[in-house]
Parts: structure tokens; C-alpha cells; sequence
């Protein structure tokens, strides 16, 4: 498998630094932003299989990014990391699209697995998009 | 304003400021936490034969302590919001208790990209009040300017003392929606100040006296 790209999204800088740091130890290719509004103008510039996004920023917060990014990209794998997000902005977060919802602190090992399935699911998300249009061209060419 | 009423939103006040006060502490411990990650990270490849340069050791000490200051900061303001509840009225240094309030509302302002500039004109003035409602009074004023802004605002909050009064300026950033007066004016009263609204350096701003 490739090597994994992966954004990280909090206003906590010492935290992504840190995290981010024993990420690329792991061999990830791994950028970190500290607003939605930055985190907006790296998904725009570069393809990641994973962004790991904080709900309570300043500014643009969680929910409102997690909703930019997955109207640019809604096959993009979004990983939910927060500290006591309550009831309601969790369901909100869900329903429009994050697969996987965690709380501060997570284990990193836990992190990982979700970037590694993540990817999978892009890659699969990716065939499955691919296998469309060509169906689609077939079907109007009548081939 | 009821008794109910102020018992209702005295509850819901120390709800939010408990919330984000727990948030922030978490951020705190999960940098902690990271910290600790990183060292075991370093520590496993100490065990497979390469050495972790000093430096980078000292640079996690230093990550830890700061973080620690940090936690214990929150804690002790946490610790005398909480003991302001302790009495009724009695006699307090209010710009210390303006000041604490200032910093355990940063967070909750920061949110809306608004930092709270605190200045006081002494370190220390005492007066009677009733420092719970006081503070509710506050945060009553300040919460009407959490809007959100796609610019960084400062808002100003003022201790002034002149020979015959204390005065506590608190401002109202220009969208702003003004508080519900009759709620501001009873929690006034409870808290032994008056309230009005005056324009300084065209800045409009409320005004507590003491």
C-alpha cells in the first residue's frame, strides 16, 4: 500500500506537531493546519487519504469545515478527533459524513488503523467512481 | 428576575464555564498524553540501537512543564470561580476576581475569534458584592458579543477607581446585540452596583459603579 497522506486539524498547535511527528515516525506523509479556513487551502492543493479534524476551533469550527470539505469531495475520509463534543454535534457530525468519530486522548495505534482503513475505503470508493463514468460512457456510446 | 430565574441561569452559567473549562483541560492532558507517546516512541528505538539525541529529550521535559503550568493555571482559576458561590456578599478584590473571570472566559471568546483585553487601574480594590452574581452579570455582558466574525476583534473590559467610586467598563462590539436591560439592571442590584451605558472614544460600553 502507499504511503499514507494525512491532514491534521486543530487549533492546538503543540498537539498536531506532536501527533504529526510520531505519525511521520510511522513512515505517514502528514501536514497539519490549524483553522478550517487553512485546512480548506490544503485539501484544495493536495489529496489525502485521511484528515483527522478537531469539532471546536476558533472561526470556521469542525462542523462547518467537515461540510466544506465533503461538498468539494464527498468521498473524503474524515476522521473525527475532539475533546466532549456533546450529543448533537456528534449526530451532526455523522450524519454529514464522518466515518469515524473519536475523544481526546486517543491512542495512536487506534488513530492509525483508522488512517489505514480510511485509505482502503478511498481506494475502494475511488475503483467504484472510476467503474461509473466508464459504465456510463458505455451505456451512451451503446458499446 | 425570579429567584427561579437567577438560580436557572446561575446553573446554566457555571455549566458553560465548567464545560470549557473541562475542554481546555483536556487539550492539556492530551498533549500530555502525546507527549508521553513520543517518548515511548523514542524510547523503543533507544532499544533497537539508536541512540535519542539529549537535546530531544530536553525539549519533552520542557513540553511537559509547560503544559503542567498550564493545567494548573486552569485549575486554580477554576478552583476561585468555584469558591465564589461560598458567600452571599462579602468583601472582594475585584480586580482580581475581573481579572480571573477575563481569562476563564478567553476561551469561550476565542471561539469567536475574540480576544478579551483586560486593564485595571490598580491591583487591587476591594468592595462589597455578591461575587457569583457578579460574574454572571459579566458574563451576561460580554456573552451578547460572542458573534461570530471572520476577523480577529479585541474586546476591552476596564477597571477604573476614582476617590468616590470603582467603575467596571465593559465593551460592546458595534454587532452586538444589547443585553435584556431589565435582567441586566435586577442582577446589578443583587450584585450592590448600578448600571448604565456610556460612549468613550466612540465606543460604547456598559458601565457597573460600586
Amino acid at each position: 500500500m502507499a504511503q499514507e497522506r494525512v491532514l491534521l486539524v486543530d487549533d492546538e498547535k503543540e498537539f498536531t506537531e506532536l501527533l504529526a511527528e510520531r505519525m511521520r515516525s510511522r513512515e505517514m506523509d502528514v501536514d497539519t493546519a490549524e483553522s478550517g479556513a487553512e485546512a480548506m487551502v490544503k485539501v484544495c492543493k493536495k489529496y489525502y487519504d485521511a484528515i483527522i479534524l478537531d469539532l471546536a476551533m476558533p472561526g470556521m469550527d469542525g462542523i462547518e469545515t467537515l461540510g466544506q470539505i465533503l461538498g468539494k469531495n464527498p468521498d473524503q475520509q474524515v476522521i473525527l478527533l475532539t475533546g466532549h463534543a456533546t450529543v448533537p454535534q456528534s449526530v451532526a457530525a455523522m450524519k454529514l459524513g464522518a466515518v469515524e468519530f473519536l475523544e481526546k486522548p486517543a491512542k495512536i495505534d487506534k488513530l492509525i488503523e483508522l488512517v489505514r482503513t480510511a485509505q482502503v475505503k478511498k481506494a475502494d470508493l475511488f475503483q467504484k467512481r472510476m467503474e461509473e463514468s466508464i459504465e456510463k460512457v458505455k451505456t451512451k456510446r451503446g458499446w | 428576575m425570579s429567584d427561579k430565574e437567577i438560580c436557572d441561569n446561575s446553573l446554566k452559567f457555571f455549566g458553560a464555564v465548567t464545560a470549557s473549562v473541562s475542554h481546555e483541560l483536556n487539550n492539556v492532558i492530551s498533549i500530555i498524553d502525546q507527549t508521553g507517546g513520543l517518548l515511548d516512541d523514542l524510547l523503543y528505538s533507544a532499544d533497537t540501537g539508536k541512540p535519542v539525541p539529549q537535546e530531544k529529550l530536553r525539549s519533552i521535559v520542557d513540553k511537559i512543564a509547560v503544559q503542567t503550568d498550564r493545567g494548573v493555571r486552569i485549575i486554580k482559576r477554576m478552583n476561585y470561580f468555584a469558591h465564589s458561590v461560598d458567600e452571599a456578599v462579602k468583601q472582594v478584590n475585584i480586580v482580581q476576581l475581573t481579572d480571573n473571570f477575563a481569562r476563564l472566559m478567553q476561551r469561550l471568546a476565542s471561539q469567536k475569534k475574540i480576544e478579551i483585553v483586560a486593564s485595571f487601574s490598580a491591583d487591587s480594590i476591594q468592595i462589597n458584592t455578591n461575587p457569583f452574581l457578579l460574574e454572571l452579570l459579566l458574563y451576561y455582558l460580554i456573552k451578547s458579543s460572542f458573534i461570530s466574525y471572520n476577523t480577529e476583534r479585541k474586546l476591552r473590559l476596564e477597571i477604573n477607581q476614582s476617590s468616590s467610586k470603582v467603575i467596571i467598563l465593559v465593551e460592546k462590539l458595534p454587532d452586538a446585540e444589547a443585553p435584556e436591560i431589565s435582567i441586566i439592571e435586577e442582577l446589578a442590584g443583587r450584585a450592590k452596583c448600578s448600571f448604565d451605558i456610556t460612549l468613550k472614544d466612540m465606543i460604547v460600553y456598559y458601565r457597573l459603579k460600586f
